[in-house]
């Protein structure tokens, strides 16, 4: 442990006196970027290359650069969407030199600065890993709801998946597929350099999720970079093999005030076509198997479809939102406020937040920088029962009784009696992160940033006494109350210390160390009580069963980190680092675990010899190999006992149970990945072209191994053994097709391969089930990760009188893989048509296949409960449906679902937007600088063969691996007008 | 001039080694700051095992012991589906009905029962966890509390731990252990193993009882530690051993498994799922052969029939499945109505078997109404057959120890002990909902009489070989 401590001196060491060695006097260099219209670039990036001095450009395109170090150096101005241009300065000591700039746009994007995990920006061009970067300004915000739907679709191996159409329900995120058999495969999200809680909450009676990442206003987001894998994340250390989503907020630039004030209104609908339930004398297998002449007596009813049964209602969404941003050189600030409200389709989905932010930057010195950031998000999200719940909405109307006179047409309960519960989730966070960046020295800046996360949430669910009649459970009319109340805290601590110098003259030298620390702390205390108070919500008056349980889970990490690379040229750069982390987590067996990563980047196209390829305009190589891992979980180490009551003769007394078997042997889980890639720019870079190829190895992976029961113990331990492959490519092609001062024209393509492999589970460990014989996923060695594995039917309509019997259906008599429930190709299509600066039509359309998903609402309309509307009318029936009835009733020993696996690729028509813009002369003379005006729709179209509601659906909401389409509500189309007023 | 390509150049200048010394001294003490004690946590929510052999502890222990037992015998009202063995043997037997949602509770019903069954799974890790828990209080009583009646009661739970898996299971159930760290794994055993086990600890509990005095905890513990290893004789056809061995224990006697409102882990089983859920109802006349445990008829829903006192029911329209109609039994008609384990109208039940296997028809007619009288039952008259007597027998069995887990066990001694075939004792034929109209039905029952072992058991190499000798079909 105390390595660490002594790692880090040494290299503070290495790190400053080479740099000590170098005499320096320093000057200024001052200037303006502009574009090819000559109008300013705010926001752009320059810096001296092989140097520390850094400055962003203010509104007007101005910007100061201190501490250059004197003589002839290269300044360098770039900014996303634009290529990177550099000059050389004569900078005199003491002096001030200009250098101003005119970018051109670019559809390569390996100009930009990227955050690193030293809290450092480099520029792309050094990095050896591709970097995603989502930058707000080129996105329509009218049609991205959320900070998930923000990625949703424009990065390519980001797979973003709707769990549900309910509103305050997040999605599951997975980046090159998934890496871990059991620990989470979410990512790692960062947020102005701190590491923030974005777990996915189950909310109390909801099976869908709140994702604390979209407490982030995706308003208040500059850009989104994201770290792909091991490779590009081998500093991020104990958390990042899932990858790493990095957000960077807004800030402020120079200048005068400027305000932004936007408003939105949305109508949201359920657009789809629910069927009727069905009840009849007999089945038209019956008439099959000769139990009955024909079908009679039939009664259908649609409870979803008929005014007055139905719950839907027309959801909406209304946000307004004011922001204001400016400074001077030595201040600037970005200040904003957002309130949004949010109806769903049922009177009881609803999600509300408000937003406060506030983000300045002050230039203490020409060596000193501090930034506070800091954002303040209050959410109240209410979700309905839905899914596999007997008091859902879409299970009640969905399973019918076919009698409008019986339950409502309902299952069991009406409309109403659903209505009644009332759960859902409250939220208040603050994260804030304050950076200091300090250089001290030409060649030497000093990076420190601590950070806060702090979450309190409340989980609440309240079924009202004598409000829900005793259908399905006695105790209901008792009425229930369960509240959580939970704490959450992250703090990130991070120094590092940099300095970059020259070699010789064409080569630099940029050193790193740093150390990092992380901990995160979960307290909650959790209540329920039955037997409420008529008209009160309290659990004072709860009459039975009132129980109470507290929750801690705390975890540290301390990590130190080295870095060192060589620029050649400013062309060839060579990175090589080491991060070494302990964890509390870790088995007493282990201290100290390194991940290394090296990568190069060759700007070949900068070559002389190059100038002589035709076409193409830039081309960089680049290449990567790192190492990242995922740490064990709070108590996987340690055997443990939790408490529970015991009644022992007339009275409960305190005892224990066996929660955990731990293994002390416990290491993190390691990622490994080698990326190879290019990124090309062709015709004077209005098109560019990336691509990349992965190779990622989970070794050591940490499996929860379903221990023999005999053993007596918990069901599982984490043990490390196993290994998970993922390989795939990504490819990007983005184009500007049409540049003129009338019309423009460009779009984006992405296309990427996931090919996700469970290589090895552990000798004698025997393929871990997930659910039972209805939807049964496997981690089986030698096929994907949470596979589908089921019996296989086949059936065959011998007579043709297009009804099975049963002797005309067979199963097979093993389990065999069936497909995956997770997308293996995904590829998304963006476009902006921009007509004389005032009319813009802006579209995503977004494409996922190579997966499977189990339509299991059908499977139980169609033969668990037999009411759907094929196994009664003989002219709307078919052979699946009917399969499925014999298959599940009668042939087999365990109930299948086979035929309900269905391919569930699909395209979906994800966003379209039109925009008008009025002429800036116009906007003027109503003291505005900008006014817009933006239509947009969301989830207009899907083309699909899956024959449920909806292919992206999980009625698991966000669990790691289980997917089933289960009365889950689909995605809503959204139609949306907002505003947008700049002065 | 703007350019593409950048060349670096070197710089030139005064020396700064002061400020960077300054630098380093404000780094490298943070440098050095206590990292050892950053990576500290804290975990104040659980105990750990060493805590359990600690003598101030052994109530909480015990009480532990009795939990853990209870969970896996009589189940659990949580919806986390902690079913305890009296619901899965009265499901695969003719005393519950599956009236629900959940296909695991069908699969039992329909004696087709995969090996991923998840309340399978639940109940038997439960039962092998008690086994591990008792076999802890045994350990920790024999340290800190030697010959007591708590120290016997450790002994009693683990025999009827192994007689539950010797009635119940496939013959081929393995006990493995952890030893320092180390799993040990078992070889799967047969019935006779399981029940050589049973009386082992039957026997170990005896002798601790009878060291622990004549207290009443002492009496009770050597009287359920007699009817325990009377039940494994009866299971093994030494029906004169056994009943010599209960003959002494009072018929008032009882042991009971108590359940308690206070949390949903502590609720009657059967009740949770047959009163709080409804997932399940009490069955009669179920699959052909079923004990019409629903004796006399009610007028209407809600009203309680208490024709037979030892089993009352009543009726509702619409179960968990609002398609079939609900039958509520009232023998476990609250949260925290106790769950006999050992009874001594069991002990009389063993004497009447026994007698009837002697042929003493008279002598076992008398115990039956002797007890049947004490309900204010009317006395039954000698059916006249030896396999008559025998159907009576186990039908009164059947009503007097409904819902204890017996009942599964009784079906297979019924072919293992009596010659009868499993398709005219257990329920067959068409499997109906009860109550459902139309005539959908849901296939026909299967053919399992037993549990399976449950597939991560093939996590145990010493089982694994030997997988095939679990034949679930094999009384």
């Amino acid at each position: 442990m105390s390595k660490i401590r002594w790692l880090f001196a040494l290299g503070l060491a290495i790190v400053v006196l080479p740099g000590s060695v170098i005499a320096q006097t320093t000057g200024t260099v001052t200037g303006r970027v502009t574009d090819q219209q000559q109008q300013p670039v705010a926001g752009a990036q320059v810096l001296v290359v092989g140097g520390s001095a850094r400055a962003v450009t203010d509104q007007s395109g101005n910007y100061r650069l201190t501490g250059v170090r004197a003589g002839s150096v290269q300044v360098s101005a770039t900014r996303l969407g634009f290529d990177t241009r550099t000059q050389t300065v004569n900078v005199t000591a003491g002096g001030t030199a200009n250098a101003d700039f005119t970018l051109s746009s670019s559809a390569l994007e390996i100009g930009g600065l990227v955050v690193t995990a030293t809290g450092r920006e480099q520029r792309q061009r050094e990095m050896g890993n591709a970097v995603s970067t989502i930058n707000t300004a080129q996105v329509e915000m009218a049609s991205v709801p959320s900070t998930t739907s923000l990625i949703q679709g424009r990065s390519a191996g980001v797979t973003v998946t709707n769990a549900s159409g309910e509103v305050g329900t997040s999605s599951r995120i997975r980046i090159r597929g998934s890496n871990s058999v059991s620990l989470s495969n979410e990512p790692l999200v960062i947020v102005d350099g701190v590491r923030i809680n974005s777990s996915e909450i189950t909310t109390v009676g909801s099976w869908q999720s709140v994702s604390r990442l979209n407490d982030i206003n995706p308003e208040d987001i500059e850009n989104v970079e994201i770290l792909k894998g091991p490779a590009a994340a081998a500093l991020y250390g104990t958390a990042a093999a899932n990858g790493v989503i990095q957000i960077t907020t807004k800030r402020g630039r120079a200048g005068a005030p400027r305000w932004s004030v936007y408003t939105e209104l949305t109508n949201m609908r359920d657009v789809y076509d629910y069927p009727a339930s069905f009840r009849a004398d007999c089945y038209l297998l019956d008439v099959a198997e000769g139990g009955c002449n024909e079908v009679t007596g039939i009664i259908s009813f649609n409870p979803l479809e008929t005014p007055g049964f139905s719950p839907f209602i027309d959801g909406h969404r209304r946000q307004v939102g004011l922001s204001v941003s400016g400074g001077s050189e030595a201040v600037t600030y970005y200040i904003s406020g957002d309130v949004e409200d949010e109806q769903g389709v049922y009177e009881t989905n609803q999600a509300n937040r408000y937003n406060l932010r506030a983000n300045l930057t002050s230039r203490l010195s020409d060596q000193l920088n501090l930034t506070l950031k800091t954002g303040y998000n209050r959410s109240d999200a209410k979700l309905p029962p839905n899914d596999n719940n007997l008091y859902g909405y879409l299970l009640n109307g969905l399973l019918g009784s076919a009698d409008p006179e019986v339950n409502c047409g309902n299952y069991g309960i009406c409309k109403e009696e659903t209505g009644a519960f009332d759960s859902g989730q409250e939220t208040s966070r603050f994260v804030s992160s304050i950076n200091a960046n300090y250089r001290p020295l030409d060649w030497l800046s000093i990076v420190g940033t601590f950070g806060l996360d702090q979450v309190n949430r409340h989980d609440f669910e309240t079924a009202p006494p004598n409000r829900i009649r005793p259908v399905f459970s006695s105790l209901i009319p008792m009425g229930y109350r369960t509240s959580n109340r939970v704490e959450t805290t992250n703090l990130t601590g991070t120094l590092d210390a940099t300095s970059t110098f020259n070699l010789r003259e064409n080569l630099v030298s940029t050193t790193s160390v740093g150390t990092q620390h992380n901990r995160e702390n979960y307290y909650d205390t959790r209540a329920f009580g039955r037997g409420l108070a008529p008209g009160t919500n309290s659990l004072k008056g709860t009459s039975q069963l009132f129980a109470v349980n507290e929750n801690t889970v705390e975890n540290s990490t301390v990590g130190a980190y080295g870095q060192q690379q060589f620029a050649w040229n400013d062309r060839i750069f060579i990175t090589g680092a080491l991060r070494g982390d302990d964890n509390s987590a870790f088995g007493t067996g282990t201290a100290f675990v390194w991940y290394p990563s090296v990568s190069g980047s060759w700007v070949l196209s900068e070559e002389p010899f190059f100038s002589r390829v035709p076409a193409f305009s830039n081309l960089r190589l680049r290449a990567a190999y790192g190492k990242s891992g995922l740490r064990p979980r709070f108590r996987d180490a340690i055997t443990y006992f939790t408490p529970e009551a015991v009644r022992v003769g007339s009275a409960d007394v305190a005892a224990v149970t066996l929660a955990g078997t731990g293994n002390p042997d416990l290491r993190p889980e390691i990622s490994t990945e080698l990326e190879l890639g290019f990124d090309a720019g062709l015709l004077d870079d209005r098109i560019g072209l990336e691509f990349t190829f992965y190779d990622k190895k989970s070794e050591d992976a940490l499996i929860e191994r379903r221990l023999a029961p005999s053993l007596g113990l918990t069901t599982t331990r984490f043990e490390n053994v196993g290994s998970v492959s993922n390989r795939g490519f990504e490819a990007m092609l983005n184009a500007r097709v049409l540049e003129s001062r009338n019309f423009a024209w460009d779009f984006a393509l992405s296309a990427s391969r996931t090919r996700n492999e469970l290589l090895e589970l552990g000798e004698g460990i025997e393929p871990i089930i997930m659910g039972g014989t209805r939807v049964q996923q496997r981690h089986q060695p030698g096929y994907p990760l949470g596979g589908y594995w089921f019996k296989p039917v086949t059936y065959a309509d011998a007579n043709g009188d297009g009804l099975l019997q049963v002797s005309e259906v067979s199963i097979g008599d093993t389990a065999v893989y069936m497909g995956s429930p997770f997308p293996t190709k995904e590829a998304s299509f963006t476009t902006n048509f921009t007509l004389f600066n005032t009319v813009k039509l802006s579209g995503l359309v977004d494409y996922k296949g190579g997966h499977k998903q189990m339509n299991f609402t059908r499977f139980d309309r169609c033969s668990w409960e037999a009411i759907c509307e094929a196994q009664f009318v003989r002219d709307r029936t078919n052979l699946t449906d009917q399969a499925g009835l014999i298959a599940f009733y009668i042939l087999s020993p365990q109930e299948n679902t086979t035929v309900y696996l269905e391919d569930s690729d699909f395209v979906k028509l994800r966003e379209l937007s039109l925009s008008l813009m009025a002429p800036e002369r116009w906007a003027s003379r109503f003291g505005m600088s900008g006014l817009r005006l933006t239509l947009s729709g969301r989830n207009l179209k899907t083309w699909t063969d899956y024959t449920g509601f909806d292919p992206e659906v999980n009625g698991f909401g966000l669990t790691n691996f289980q997917t089933y389409d289960y009365y889950t509500q689909p995605p809503l189309r959204y139609y949306t007008a907002r505003i947008d007023v700049n002065f | 001039m703007t350019t593409r390509n950048a060349m670096i150049r070197s710089g030139r200048g005064r020396w700064p080694l002061p400020r960077a010394a300054l630098v380093a001294a404000l780094l490298v003490p943070l440098a050095a700051c206590d990292t050892e004690g950053l990576l500290e946590v804290e975990d104040p929510d659980v105990t750990r095992p060493e805590s359990l052999f600690d003598p101030s502890n052994l109530p909480a222990l015990r009480a532990t012991v009795i939990g853990d037992f209870g969970v896996a015998y009589a189940g659990s009202g949580s919806s986390t589906l902690n079913m305890g063995l009296t619901h899965l043997a009265g499901l695969m037997a003719d005393e519950l009905w599956h009236s629900g949602t959940y296909g695991q509770n069908r699969e039992l019903d329909k004696r087709q029962v995969g090996n991923t069954n998840s309340l399978l799974i639940s109940a038997t890790r439960n039962l092998y966890r008690a086994r591990t828990s008792a076999q802890i209080g045994l350990n920790s009583y024999a340290q800190n509390g030697p010959n007591t009646a708590e120290h016997a009661e450790m002994a009693n739970f683990e025999g009827y731990i192994y007689t539950l898996f010797a009635e119940n299971y496939c013959g081929a159930v393995p006990f493995s252990s952890e030893v320092n760290g180390e799993f040990e794994y078992g070889a799967p055993e047969t019935r006779e193993q399981i029940y050589a086990r049973a009386i082992a600890s039957f026997d170990r509990a005896l002798q601790i009882a009878n060291a622990a005095g004549t207290g009443a905890a002492a009496v009770a513990q050597q009287r359920l530690a007699r009817i325990g290893k009377a039940r494994v004789l009866v299971g093994l056809d030494r029906y004169s051993e056994a009943a010599a061995l209960v003959s002494a224990i009072p018929t008032t006697y009882a042991y009971q498994v108590q359940h308690s409102a206070n949390t949903t882990r502590q609720n009657n089983g059967i009740w949770g799922n047959n009163w709080g859920r409804r997932e399940v109802a009490l069955a009669s006349q179920e699959g052909i052969n079923g004990v019409q445990f629903r004796q006399g008829t009610a007028s209407a829903q809600d009203v309680v029939v208490s024709v037979d006192p030892r089993l009352p029911w009543s009726f509702r329209n619409g179960a968990a499945d609002s398609r079939s109609v609900h039958h509520f039994q009232h023998k476990y008609a609250t949260q925290n109505a106790p769950t006999p384990l050992a009874t001594g109208i069991e002990a009389r039940l063993i004497e009447a078997e026994a007698a009837l296997n002697r042929g003493q028809s008279n002598a076992y007619l008398t115990i039956l109404n002797s007890l049947r009288s004490g309900v204010g039952l009317a006395a039954l008259t000698d059916p006249g057959t030896p396999q008559a007597r025998v159907n009576q027998y186990f039908t009164e069995r059947a009503m007097w120890l409904w819902g204890t887990a017996n009942r599964l066990s009784d079906l297979r001694r019924l072919v293992r002990q009596y010659g009868r075939t499993a398709n005219s004792v257990f329920p067959t034929g068409a499997y109906i909902r009860p109550g459902v109209s139309g005539p959908r039905t849901e296939g026909t029952y299967g053919t399992d009489v037993a549990f399976p072992m449950l597939f991560d058991e093939q996590n145990n190499p010493a089982f694994k070989q030997a997988a095939a000798q679990c034949n679930t079909t094999v009384a």
